[in-house]
């Protein structure tokens, strides 16, 4: 273990910092130390700029539109949207695979009397050619 | 219409127009607050959806002597840390608590395991990092004091305690994150 790992100024410093000190201060105060010490350094490095950048954070609107009184009184999920959508593209796939599975096409009448009158070719004439069909 | 008290009494009469005015002055700090407790975008969405919602079905409950930006402070908080407790309780009964090492009270190297945290898509930001294991009551008094820049007699009121409770959240927070920090900071460094 390095002996780095156990310096008692890095609880300070952190401390310091997080008390909203300015990094200069607490840097001038501990100059020895930092010329010495990497891990207190790191810290004084980079705990200001990482304090900075979450205290300025900026966190990305909704639109005007969606946080107005609804005329229905539930709120718009942006997630609910999501599910919803979800769970209707998945009932239109099932219903899909139900009306194909189960969807027997109207019978279409001239369709039947040519397939009547093959039956009857076939079965009663034994010269027909079978073949003529299949060209 | 910039005074609180006029906007609020606005609100109480239903103005539509003074709704969106409101909206348009409170969402940054709404979202602001709630994101930065939760640490989740998607929740951010959802529960600034509610805090306006609320404040539009229950605005005769604003008292007028508060500040109308106390009592919106007061409804993000309230809904981020409920919604923790309830995300907590969901994680406590979910199969992957039990098998997974989220448990772990150290920093997290890597920060990108909690998918739709966006504020976590690069390790970079250790605070957040070390916010998130800290308890709800004491990272929202850490929030409300360095993100908001809210005086502890302010935070007193928005979390329903008293100043001296506040302070003892702030210097607990202050402890945990200095040591959640250096642990962080030294793993840099190694
Ligand atoms: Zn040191």
């Amino acid at each position: 273990m390095k002996a780095t790992t156990q310096c008692e100024h890095t609880e300070k410093i952190i401390g310091s910092l997080l008390s909203g000190e300015s990094p200069s201060a607490v840097l001038a105060r501990h100059e020895t130390h930092l010329a010495h010490c990497p891990v207190c350094r790191t810290v004084i490095e980079q705990l200001p700029g990482d304090l900075e950048q979450w205290q300025n954070a900026e966190v990305p609107l909704l639109p005007l539109k969606s946080l107005l009184p609804q005329p229905v009184s539930e709120p718009v999920h942006y997630r609910s949207i999501v599910m919803r959508s979800v769970v209707t593209a998945a009932a239109a796939i099932v219903a899909g695979l139900l009306l194909s599975r189960f969807f027997v096409p109207e019978p279409i009448p001239e369709l039947q009397n040519i397939a009547q009158d093959y039956a009857l070719l076939v079965t009663t004439d034994n010269s027909f050619p079978v073949e003529f069909f299949n060209e | 219409m910039t005074d609180d008290r006029q906007l609020a009494e606005a609100l109480r009469q239903k103005d539509e127009k003074a709704f969106s005015i409101f909206v348009t002055r409170f969402q940054p700090m709404v979202a602001r607050v709630i994101f930065k407790i939760t640490g989740d975008m998607n929740d951010t969405n959802d529960l600034t959806q509610d805090v306006f919602l609320t404040v539009w079905e229950q605005v005769e409950d604003f008292r007028g002597e508060a500040a109308l930006t106390t009592w919106v402070y007061q409804l993000a908080t309230n809904k981020a840390l409920n919604h923790l407790k309830w995300e907590k309780r969901r994680q406590f009964f979910s199969l992957s608590y039990w098998g997974s090492d989220t448990k772990n009270t150290s920093l997290p190297k890597s920060l990108n395991d909690a998918p739709g945290r966006l504020i976590r898509e690069d390790d970079s930001n250790a605070i957040t990092a070390a916010l998130d294991q800290l308890p709800g009551q004491q990272k929202a008094a850490f929030v409300l004091s360095k993100s908001e820049g809210l005086s502890n007699p302010e935070i007193a009121t928005i979390l329903g305690l008293s100043v001296s409770a506040v302070e003892s959240l702030n210097f607990r927070a202050k402890q945990n994150l200095t040591r959640l920090l250096k642990t962080y900071y030294q793993s840099k460094t190694t």
